[in-house]
């Protein structure tokens, strides 16, 4: 502990050497930029600018390519409030709730809380990399492919009732993101499924294009027509962005719930920040004792995944520097820009390139710290952008969109997969089927059934190995109990409507609103 | 210096350039004139982006020409591959090839939109790696003896992970298998790190990977290394055994990169880039950014490079057809 301390004093004096901070300020700025624009992912702005890092030291070109990574998270809720776009797939949660509060005069309230559930998760995020890391790493190798399964399965039940309105529409959807996931190479036969003869389509269908189609794009369609601005504020003053105490209050805990989630995510490799934000808002929602008010811009529902999603993000860092494994694409170039620079990236990185290590911790810190100073100002001018009137947003933010999907793989493969998911998003839309079930069955079907499989391939068949370990039984436990007290309660529910009711309590707020999507 | 000596040197120097210009034909004698773009057909960060990355940039210093690495990944590299093979041979699309597109591929895919050899120009091989036998330090095995013994006296104990189906990895595996006559569960994920994780995590018992994805886990002492399947020892790890060394007769393997251009390419401008390429292979800066992560820098002929290709496709072709392994 005492000596995490002085190697954090240490790691300080790194970070704040005025060539180093310029360049983790670049890092960010670039990063804040790029996390705004749709699709436009930190992978590939980190691969654009890796060149640049060749003939740069190793210190200051990490903490600049961390910085793209973390501060990338920072832009992405912008669009996913106020425009019901998300930049990136993990935010797509945020627009369930973020969106209605700004149809309510309140995105500024709901950008600023992300801020502040932002800075607090990432801060927390550090304060696990300083104290717990080896722990940490401990309990991340006890997941193996057991445990992920019962823990996904769990996160797809709990997940799959998640939509507001009818539960057999929310697990249709489920269902059919479940299908979606099937698509692609299947990692045990090396059977291409459901490709239709498209090579591009044997690796998946991509997890950005079907998040800018059925947010991004399906929405923009079913309002071509509407010619009105999306807020109904005129004037913004930086008070109204400042949530008041109680406000504060009410989001607390979801905040602490989400980073924790995040935590949680962080230290297993190969789980990805989507699935995070997602199990993070169900959880929210189960917990709530109001959850009818989710999808009618309750505070919580964008609190808490925003705070998981940043609490991942730091940790993500865990097994990658103290592992040498990468969690995802991301973390993978930014180990291959080590390996750039010559240092081996793995286990002794830490004690061999200590001012490296300490340096990036205590520029996670710096970094964060620069990024609410940049956002907060900004706030106002992101609300601007809510009375750019529809005809002119339109085009502009399709255009990004197209821009930044084909960055993520070089094709326009992907930019026709967000034209058809667009389609496909308007009509289910327009028929008032909610979409968020459909994404989060792609990001979770496949890992249920890779984890599965390859359980079932390591014990021979044998299927009592997820109630014979114990982190799987406790999960399997709760899947149980979540399936039996849900019938339970749709018993009760069903006997109760047998006798006289009395009216129903209607959505507060949500009734003027128009039926976005969910 | 003197007028007259002036005159001398400009007139050695008109010489000089009329040499050259007769020496090469017309249509590569100003090449490159543009940046040249070197398609790597996996995602950036991967191991063919790690030797693609150095590659480009001094590649690029040497010609005087940007050559910039275009990131095109997909089906196995086969999305990559296509795109050159379909591209004008006139030198300004080169890939950076793999074991995987120019050798396995062929017999591991049932339908392969190109054609490794019929629609390359093969140019110069860059590097290769060994595949390596790992295993969790707590399994009780301490050399590839111990394996063997240990998978016959419990057989169905052993689990091997690899980055998925039809990688070096998983082929050199089930040609061990064929070669000793044990039997390995085979366990395949998603690329190398979850399947490193789980070897970590003592889920798996052994894997076979390239040796650079597991080198930095052997350093760290997590992960016992026990052969290298190339012909000599890696540099990056002089006292682990090879193979053959540890008494399984002919076995070798290995992983390798290489660039080729679309068929058909002008032999000017084959020379031209084999001799360039080749300089950087040999420059002291490549090797010492490669060998230390277990990558050996290989360089040779285009001639050289197709026979070794051929080669390459057969033996590979028989450990596809051996373990049953099948992409549609």
């Amino acid at each position: 502990m005492h000596q995490a301390l002085v190697d954090l004093y240490y790691g300080f004096g790194v970070a704040l050497q005025p060539h180093n901070l310029m360049w983790s300020f670049f890092g960010v700025l670039v990063g804040n930029l790029i996390g705004v624009l749709p699709g436009m992912g930190a992978l590939s702005a980190i691969s654009i600018l890796l060149p640049l890092t060749y003939t740069m030291h190793a210190v200051p070109a990490f903490l600049m390519l961390a910085g793209i990574f973390y501060g990338s998270m920072y832009g992405g809720a912008i669009g996913a409030i106020l425009l019901n776009l998300p930049s990136h797939p993990p935010h797509a949660v945020t627009c369930l709730d973020g969106y209605p509060m700004t149809r309510q005069g309140k995105g500024g309230t709901a950008l600023g809380i992300t801020m502040i559930a932002s800075f607090f998760a990432a801060s927390f995020g550090i304060m696990v990399m300083i104290f717990a890391s080896p722990l940490l790493v401990k309990a991340a190798l006890k997941f193996g492919p057991t445990e992920i399964f019962s823990i996904m399965l769990l996160g797809l039940l709990a997940g799959g009732t998640m939509a507001r309105g009818s539960p057999i529409k929310g697990v249709a959807m489920t269902v059919v993101g479940l299908l979606i996931g099937v698509v692609g190479t299947d990692v045990n036969s090396g059977t291409i499924r459901f490709a239709f003869g498209f090579p591009e389509l044997s690796d998946r269908v991509e997890l950005v294009a079907l998040a800018l189609g059925l947010f991004g794009a399906a929405d923009f369609l079913r309002s071509v027509n509407r010619l009105e601005f999306i807020g109904t504020e005129t004037h913004v003053r930086l008070r109204d962005m400042r949530p008041s105490m109680a406000e504060l209050k009410q989001s607390f805990f979801p905040m602490l719930r989400g980073t924790l989630v995040g935590t949680l995510f962080g230290a297993m490799p190969g789980t990805g920040p989507t699935i995070t934000t997602f199990i993070a808002y169900a959880l929210e929602r189960r917990v709530s004792k109001t959850p009818q008010r989710f999808g009618h811009g309750a505070l919580e529902g964008v609190a808490s995944p925003e705070a998981a999603s940043h609490s991942k993000t730091q940790v993500d860092f865990i097994p990658t520097m103290s592992l040498g494994i990468p969690g995802d694409a991301v973390m993978a170039l930014l180990l291959g820009a080590l390996m750039i620079q010559g240092i081996a990236p793995g286990p002794q990185l830490i004690t061999d390139h200590a001012d490296l290590f300490w340096g990036l911790i205590a520029s996670f810190w710096i970094g964060n710290i620069l990024l609410v100073i940049l956002n907060v100002p900004l706030i106002g001018v992101w609300l601007k952008v809510l009375r750019v009137p529809y005809r002119m947003m339109f085009p502009c933010a399709m255009f990004f969109i197209a821009v930044g999907v084909y960055s993520t793989n070089n094709s326009l493969f992907e930019v026709n997969e967000v034209l058809v998911f667009g389609i496909v998003g308007a009509i289910l839309m327009a028929l008032d089927f909610p979409l968020a079930p459909i994404l989060l069955g792609y990001v979770l079907g496949p890992l249920v059934e890779e984890n599965f499989r390859r359980a079932l391939l390591l014990s021979r068949g044998n299927l009592g190995v997820f109630f014979q370990r114990p982190i799987s039984l406790a999960f399997m436990v709760l899947c149980i109990l979540l399936v039996v007290l849900q019938m339970f309660f749709a018993v009760r529910a069903a006997r109760r409507k047998r006798r006289p009711m009395r009216s129903e309590p209607a959505p507060a707020v949500g009734a003027t609103v128009p039926a976005t999507n969910d | 210096m003197n007028p007259s000596r002036r005159r001398l040197l400009g007139h050695l120097l008109v010489v000089a350039s009329c040499a050259i210009a007769v020496a090469t034909p017309a249509a590569s004698a100003d090449y490159p004139d543009k940046p040249i773009r070197l398609i790597v057909p996996f995602p950036p960060g991967g191991p063919t982006d790690m030797v693609a990355r150095p590659l480009a940039q001094f590649l690029g210093e040497r010609l005087k020409q940007q050559v910039i690495v275009d990131n095109r990944g997909g089906a196995g590299g086969s999305i990559g591959a296509e795109l050159v093979a379909k591209a004008p041979a006139d030198g300004y699309t080169l890939i950076m090839a793999t074991v995987g597109t120019h050798a396995i591929n062929k017999s591991l895919y049932k339908h392969l939109a190109y054609d490794p050899v019929k629609d390359f120009t093969p140019i110069s091989l860059v590097a290769a790696a060994p595949v390596a036998l790992v295993a969790n330090p707590k399994v009780p095995v301490s050399s590839v003896a111990d394996v063997i013994a240990l998978a016959k006296s419990k057989p169905g104990s052993l689990n091997f992970g690899s980055a998925g189906n039809g990688t070096p990895g998983h082929l050199t595996g089930e040609m061990f298998c064929a070669a000793t006559g044990v039997k390995l569960g085979h366990v395949p994920y998603k690329g190398s790190a979850p399947a490193v994780a789980d070897l970590l995590g003592g889920q798996t018992q052994l894997m076979f990977d390239p040796l650079q994805s597991v080198l930095p886990q052997v350093r760290a002492g997590r992960l016992k290394l026990l052969a290298v399947s190339s012909k000599t020892r890696s540099q990056a790890a002089p006292n682990v055994p090879t193979f053959a060394e540890a008494g399984v007769k002919d076995f070798e393997t290995t992983a390798w990169w290489g660039i080729f251009a679309p068929a058909k390419l002008p032999p000017g401008i084959v020379k031209r880039l084999d001799t360039e390429i080749n300089a950087v292979i040999a420059s002291k800066s490549f090797v010492d950014l490669l060998v230390p992560q277990g990558v050996t820098v290989m360089g040779d002929t285009p001639e050289e490079f197709a026979k070794f290709q051929q080669q390459e496709i057969a033996k590979w072709g028989k450990a596809v057809h051996d373990s049953g392994a099948s992409i549609d």
